[in-house]
């Protein structure tokens, strides 16, 4: 489909009224970075964002903010689930259970349903992704997006260029505590889309970031020239 | 530190982010009825409202250390959890095309989310209601059964028994109506 095309669909899509053929080459072509198409959709989406106000007023009830506040409170600070980590411990069972049919929910709809590119799109558009710039020196080469819906690190690298001849650039996942861990090889794209993707990396809070070293061996236990790294 | 009501969004996630209970009471009093009325408008169900009010506050309670103000104000955040989370609960009430639940239109665009910005609530509201007051009627039926029902355009199509092209070009003739006639913190260019 050429962009021409797609200059039809920002209104549709603002509004969630893409049917999936559409909806799902669309988001395809946003991934790939199209930059027209991306400030015509915010375009779009800023104008429909305003219909929410459209909604008839309505006052809550009041009990509703106690019974909010108390939920708040039941849950405190302590027991606030970090990022990929839900303190079951803390919860009863019935909630506990709830809690896990709806992680698996997540997970079945991203892998069935969701391609790397739109999950992309998906978390970088979300102000609570937690993301790491990742540099070589000063210069940005690329970013990690953490998925805690879909428990996975996205990771796009721009600007890593091919690697030195007979090496492969090998992804690390940097735990807060322990030695770094290879994910294995990264496979660069042409475009700007997701490079690699580290499935189950653990909770969020326990990972320092990721780094991108230069290997002969891909498989190494241990990093031998790390070119960047970035933190969470 | 105690939370006025006169700080700003971005002060009032910080102080939640920290764990302070009287700042998400701050944000539930200066957002709380507009996620009840989206929510109540979505669903016609007052107790089903409640509980997305309830979802939308608390999953801001747990992320909020995570908030980053560059990538969206916290009104955008809230109504569009409010909308992905009512649009899935309209969806489960009837059958459906296979695929349709992920569409997630706002989540769709990496400069963030739209810039939704307001003094007031009544101001911004009248302003909208305005806006769309400036539609056709046919026009204005496209917005509100894809925004308001979740209907997609073919089964907008199907409803009005208008043609698909037709219903494209309602929904952009609507959409460009509506971005003429608002303000700038409300996704006009006026």
């Amino acid at each position: 489909m050429t962009r021409a095309r797609f200059e039809d669909l920002y209104d549709l899509h603002a509004l969630g009224a893409l049917d999936p053929p559409d909806r799902e080459a669309f988001e395809a072509h946003l991934a790939s970075g199209c930059p027209e198409c991306r400030e015509g959709l915010a375009r779009a989406l800023a104008t429909a964002a305003a219909l929410a106000l459209a909604a008839p007023p309505a006052e809550p009830p009041s009990a509703l903010r106690d019974r909010l506040l108390q939920r708040v409170r039941a849950e405190g600070p302590a027991a606030r689930p970090s990022p990929g980590r839900r303190a079951s411990r803390f919860l009863p069972l019935a909630l506990a259970a709830s809690l896990a049919a709806l992680a698996i929910l997540g997970v079945t709809r991203l892998l069935k349903l969701e391609t790397p590119g739109s999950r992309l799109v998906a978390l970088r558009s979300d102000p609570t992704t937690p993301r790491a710039t990742i540099k070589r020196g000063e210069e940005q080469v690329g970013t990690a997006f953490f998925d805690r819906e879909g428990r996975g690190i996205l990771v796009v690298a721009k600007g890593l260029g091919p690697p030195e001849p007979g090496k492969t650039f090998v992804l690390w996942v940097l735990p807060k505590a322990g030695a770094p861990r290879n994910v294995g090889a990264m496979r660069l794209q042409p475009r700007e889309e997701v490079d690699a993707i580290v499935r189950e990396p653990g909770p969020f809070g326990e990972i320092a970031g990721v780094a991108v070293s230069e290997e002969a061996d891909p498989s190494t236990g241990a990093p031998t020239k790390v070119v960047a790294a970035g933190v969470f | 530190m105690p939370v006025s009501t006169r700080d700003p969004d971005e002060a009032l996630v910080r102080a939640i982010a920290a764990g302070e209970e009287s700042a998400l009471a701050s944000a539930y009093d200066r957002y709380g009825a507009l996620v009840y009325a989206l929510a109540r408008r979505f669903l016609r169900d007052a107790s089903a409202a409640e509980e997305i009010v309830q979802d939308v506050f608390l999953e801001l309670w747990r992320r909020a250390r995570l908030f980053d103000p560059r990538h969206g104000t916290l009104p955008a955040f809230l109504v569009t959890l409010a909308r992905s989370r009512a649009i899935d609960r309209l969806r489960s009430r009837r059958p459906l095309p296979a695929g349709r639940e992920t569409s997630d239109p706002e989540r769709s665009v990496d400069e963030g989310l739209p810039p939704l910005e307001f003094a007031s609530l009544e101001d911004a509201r009248a302003e909208v209601l305005r806006a769309l007051g400036t539609l056709p009627s046919e026009e204005r039926h496209v917005v509100e059964l894809a925004y308001f029902e979740g209907l997609s355009q073919s089964e907008i199509a199907e409803r009005t028994g208008a043609p698909l092209g037709t219903v494209k070009g309602r929904a952009r003739n609507a959409l460009r109506r509506l971005r003429e006639a608002l303000p700038k913190g409300l996704g006009g260019e006026r």
